[in-house]
């Protein structure tokens, strides 16, 4: 079994508690270190972000030091999270990295990472944060690409990254080395105006009613194994 | 070429009578280790895919599956009369992706409660119109099953049930790809097709699937998608059952169940029958140890030679036959030899038959 | 057992023989021109972009062209190979010659067909490759048409004309096939083709250079000095060419198999109405695109020429073709009858009726089936057919042509042929004129008219053949 993955046996708390030998990843400094950037990335973000995007942000961002940096290894620093805090009360404990939860029956989404101490309306992915999600982040990184260029090593790899999300704006065609930043920025922030208040009725309405069911866990969520078919 | 999931079962079914390929299956082996267990030789040939082809495959379904999926829902929304930038999509590997222990089991989980609450009247969006790689199963035999992941399930607002869906990056001209590839696919799509209506059974939904599926393949210009297509798939349906039953027993034959049984499965090859045929070449790489198995009779000369003359009938039989240093044992057999004198004759080489060839 | 039994003893015999046998006893394309152009590709597997390419004339050293980077966007790498073919075809055409192109394998047309359709209107490609586009484009439509006498496809045409003593599916690598064709002396053919297959004839690099070249390409996007890139570059260019080498020789070794098959040249009469027809056809695709007809007209004419230039290339192998013909015969399509009486009231005037008598097997004809000579010099129409004793059939046939000169004796032999070509077109046209007027929805609408709900049926279907219910 790797280290620091869910064991299916786990509930949440108060059964969380694992046996020390059976603990995540140990906390070396470059883990720290791992954890600080993506915090950080995340404040920069402002909304839950996929690895496979905070992958690219974070080489575009501090360069050569994340070069080799993937998808899977940001996965399993998140997933130690579950084994390093699982008995602890979150809220007291420093910011630390876990996943957005399913709007419907509050199921972690693994690869979808968001801060701890960010509140549970703004974790959870109701049917319309998806979309809201993407214009959000794609308004963002144009956002940066336009007005903090010097606070990015690689600001070519942020403009291709941003030009990988505005692929995904409706009626958009993305030239190749061709950044029209301002214009996907006024594009998706316009988007975010018509939708972004039925979707956080959505996630309000979410957070509220996950909040009640028994055995949730404002930061875990639901483990898949509580949730029987029906059963919520 | 994988063994696992439904194109482990789409091989089955493009040769049930193989018990040998079933085996493999079933015990999940590296195809050219158990070639080279088998026949204690180096494999010489080519085998599985090329990374080229790999990459972009990954690079196409990455295109459908990025931004949150805004490729796919483009092509999959008029076809069911969505709002496309309405749709709602969850995928089911960036929930629990591959590594982690158990993966298959839990986002089978996550599938079946999308499911139960189709079957409890919810409709999109309080169900996602779209998800991507949901996580079905087959039974094979009491508590195991065979794990089947279709790329993707569409909400069909008509039936009220999902449909199942295959990506493949292979270009399509003329409205077409390329016809063996295409046939894979659907063998796989009928996997998934089953496996999802085996889910439906349990949650009362199973007058809702119907045997068909979308697939959605690229055009030749880069990994941009083609319009997608719906199939109709019961042969396909059919034949991926009949080669579950043949999964399961020839599994409870060598009660050999999961991963890397190959010693044992080497140690019962004699009693396992083989079904040499054409399609073997492009899928299996026990071809050439399987042709030398029947090298000396007819089917060495394809499907067609077996067809007409027998499977089993030895090419020597029909020479002597020819010959006339055999006598036929029949009226058919007479007409047979007589046949292939005037074939011989036809062709210009009467003489290999009367010892001057 | 019809036409495939002989073909599947010819396979039989083949591997008794250790070597292929011939299934025609002529060629089914004309002649090559003085100068054919040639090309071989090694194209990326999966993306089937083009990562090497020779090409020129045949029998000549080729020019090669590799691409170390063939995703990239730009391909002007391809240019020198677009003014190339740009210059043959042209060339031909100057000179009134028939164009040939010739490529091992079906995949090779495939990749000759994918660069088409991606540059024949690139507005980022060059003019020049956006007329190799069209112009590739042009080939591979015309590949399509039966009887076509541009495009030579080698493991095509080798498996049309010989058969192996292996499968049909081993004889799609071509490699495979050229064992069997010409064998090497003291190896078994088997053997050797089983050894051949070992490399892909496919327009793919072998997998170990494969893995090597995609290696480098990863190394090379790592380089950081020049000299590095170039180093590495070399080195993918290196394997390409031996690819590309190997393809090349590949498709020179069968094109010089297939006319060493040393068969007949099929009459002139056939081969220049079909090398005039694809040359036209060529014309027309080069001027005015080759795109492929998506409305009911164009459909339809184009259905009906595929069909026209099927029957004219079956005619032609009825009539000039003896081992085809025996094969057609076995199947009944070709029948040896004899001349018993002509009755024709007016000596070299209509109506002339014979009565022929054959004792073949199988024949594959009923009354109104209409028939002609392989000779051509008659074409009729069965009128009755009766059985007689001893295995005898009677067969009155009533001419349509040849009532004159063409006019057979009595005890004539002839052998007549099923398979007379009708060309619908010119008739067609008045056809599709009044289809048109009609504007049936079924045909030129995209949506359908609502529909007109149908009377109800009786209960007692008795009622409604007695015509009680009357819309």
């Amino acid at each position: 079994m790797l280290r620091g993955t869910v064991r299916e046996s786990m509930t949440i708390s108060p059964v969380l508690k694992i046996m020390p030998s059976q603990a995540g990843p140990e906390d070396t400094a470059s883990n720290v270190a791992l954890r600080e950037a993506l915090l950080e990335a995340l404040s920069e973000l402002t909304c839950p972000t996929y690895t496979d995007e905070l992958a690219p942000y974070l080489r575009a961002r501090h360069g050569r030091v994340y070069r080799t940096l993937s998808a899977t290894r940001i996965e399993r620093e998140v997933e130690g999270v579950f084994h390093r805090y699982g008995a602890e009360d979150m809220s007291s404990s420093e910011p630390s990295l876990y996943t957005a939860i399913t709007a419907e029956h509050g199921e972690p989404i693994m690869k979808l990472i968001a801060r701890t101490d960010w509140p549970l309306t703004q974790r959870v992915v109701a049917a319309t944060t998806g979309r809201v999600r993407h214009l959000l982040i794609t308004a963002r990184l144009c956002e940066l690409a336009i007005k903090r260029k010097s606070h990015f090593a690689d600001h070519h790899a942020l403009l291709r990254l941003a030009a990988a999300h505005a692929r995904g704006l409706p009626d958009t065609v993305v030239r190749y080395e061709k950044y029209d930043l301002e214009e996907w920025l006024a594009l998706a922030l316009e988007l975010i105006r018509a939708t972004s208040e039925e979707d956080e009725e959505a996630r309000r309405g979410a957070a509220a009613r996950l909040s009640s069911l028994p055995g949730f866990h404002p930061v875990f969520g639901m483990p898949d194994e509580r949730l029987e078919v029906g059963g919520v | 070429m994988s063994l696992t999931g439904a194109r482990g079962l789409a091989r089955i079914s493009q040769n049930p009578r193989c018990d040998l390929q079933t085996a493999m299956v079933v015990g999940q082996v590296d195809e050219v280790e158990f070639y080279e267990a088998l026949t204690r030789r180096q494999f010489e040939g080519e085998y599985g895919e090329r990374a080229s082809a790999r990459r972009r495959g990954d690079k196409f379904e990455a295109s459908l599956h990025g931004n949150n999926a805004a490729n796919l829902r483009r092509i999959l929304a008029p076809r069911f009369g969505y709002d496309c930038e309405r749709m709602y999509v969850r995928s089911l590997t960036d929930e629990i992706p591959d590594h982690m222990a158990d993966a298959h089991r839990r986002r089978y989980l996550r599938t079946e409660r999308v499911l139960a609450d189709v079957a409890g009247g919810y409709e999109p969006p309080s169900v996602p119109h779209l998800l991507i790689e949901p996580q079905l199963r087959l039974p094979v035999s009491g508590s195991r099953f065979v794990y089947v992941a279709p790329d993707f399930a569409v909400f069909d607002p008509a039936a009220k049930c999902y449909v199942v869906g295959e990506e493949k990056s292979m270009i399509v001209r003329g409205g077409s790809p390329d016809r063996v590839d295409l046939e894979r696919t659907r063998r796989q799509a009928g996997a998934e097709t089953l496996a999802l209506r085996a889910l439906a059974e349990q949650l009362n939904l199973c007058a809702r699937v119907r045997d068909r599926a979308i697939f959605v393949f690229s055009s030749p210009f880069d990994v941009t998608p083609h319009p997608p297509v719906e199939e109709y798939l019961h042969a396909e349906v059919s034949e991926i059952r009949r080669a579950l039953e043949r999964y399961r027993a020839v599994s409870e034959e060598l009660q050999v169940y999961g991963r890397r049984d190959e010693k044992k499965i080497i140690a019962h090859t004699h009693q396992l029958r083989i079904n040499f045929q054409n399609s073997c070449l492009s899928s299996c790489a026990l071809f050439y140890h399987c042709k030398s198995r029947v090298s000396e009779t007819v089917l060495v000369l394809g499907d067609e030679a077996g067809d007409v003359f027998g499977g089993a009938t030895e090419l020597e039989h029909l020479y002597a036959l020819a010959d006339g240093t055999a006598e036929a044992s029949s009226a058919e057999e007479a007409a047979l030899a007589a046949r292939l004198r005037e074939t011989a004759a036809l062709l210009g080489v009467e003489g290999i038959y009367s010892g001057k060839g | 057992m019809g036409t495939d039994f002989d073909l599947l003893a010819g396979r039989l015999w083949s591997r008794r023989l250790g070597r292929a046998l011939p299934v025609r006893s002529t060629y089914s394309v004309a002649p090559d021109p003085p100068e054919t152009f040639g090309i071989a590709f090694i194209r990326v597997a999966g993306e089937e972009r083009v990562q090497a390419v020779a090409y020129g004339l045949m029998g000549a050293c080729p020019s090669v062209i590799t691409i170390c980077n063939p995703l990239a966007r730009g391909a002007h790498e391809l240019e020198p190979f677009a003014r190339a073919l740009d210059e043959y075809l042209m060339g031909c055409y100057t000179r009134k010659r028939l164009p040939r192109v010739w490529l091992a394998h079906p995949a090779a047309l495939t990749v000759l067909d994918l660069l088409g359709y991606r540059y024949q209107s690139n507005r980022h490609a060059s003019e020049e490759l956006r007329t190799m586009g069209r112009q590739c484009r042009a080939l591979c439509e015309e590949a399509i048409f039966p009887g076509q006498q541009v495009l030579a496809v080698a493991s095509m045409l080798l498996t049309e004309h010989i058969v192996t003593g292996q499968s049909t599916v081993e004889d799609q690598h071509l490699g495979a096939v050229l064992a069997w064709v010409d064998p090497p002396q003291g190896h078994d053919p088997a053997t050797e083709s089983q050894r051949r297959s070992l490399v892909p004839a496919a327009a793919l690099l072998d997998q170990g250079r494969d893995k090597k070249v995609e290696r480098l390409r990863r190394l090379a996007r790592k380089c950081e000095s020049r000299s590095e890139l170039e180093s590495t570059n070399g080195q993918i260019h290196a394997l390409l060419e031996e690819g590309v080498a190997q393809e090349w020789s590949l498709l020179e070794e069968a094109r010089t198999a297939f006319w060493r098959l040393g068969l007949a040249p099929a009459p002139p009469s056939y081969t220049e109405r079909l090398v005039e027809a694809s040359r036209d056809r060529l014309r027309y695709f080069l001027s005015f695109g080759a795109n492929q007809p998506s409305r009911p007209h164009s459909l339809a004419r184009r259905l009906d020429t595929y069909e026209y230039l099927a029957a004219l290339v079956e005619e032609r192998d009825a009539c000039s073709d003896a081992l085809v013909r025996e094969r057609m015969r076995k199947a009944g399509r070709v029948i040896a009858v004899r001349v018993e009486s002509v009755d024709q009231p007016g000596p070299g005037r209509n109506p002339c009726t014979l009565t022929l008598t054959t004792d073949q097997h199988v024949q594959r004809v009923r009354p109104g089936t209409v028939l002609k000579s392989a000779d051509g010099r008659i074409r009729g129409r069965v009128v009755t057919l009766a059985q007689s004793g001893e295995g005898q059939r009677h067969i009155i046939f009533r001419l349509l042509e040849g009532v004159r000169k063409g006019r057979p004796r009595v005890g004539q032999l002839l052998d007549l042929i099923d398979t007379v070509p009708f060309d619908p077109r010119r008739v067609k046209r008045d056809v599709y004129k009044l289809m048109r007027e009609d504007e049936s929805p079924i045909v030129y609408h995209r949506r359908l008219p609502p529909s007109v709900p149908r009377h109800a049926l009786p209960d007692r279907l008795l009622d409604l053949a007695e015509g009680r219910f009357r819309r």
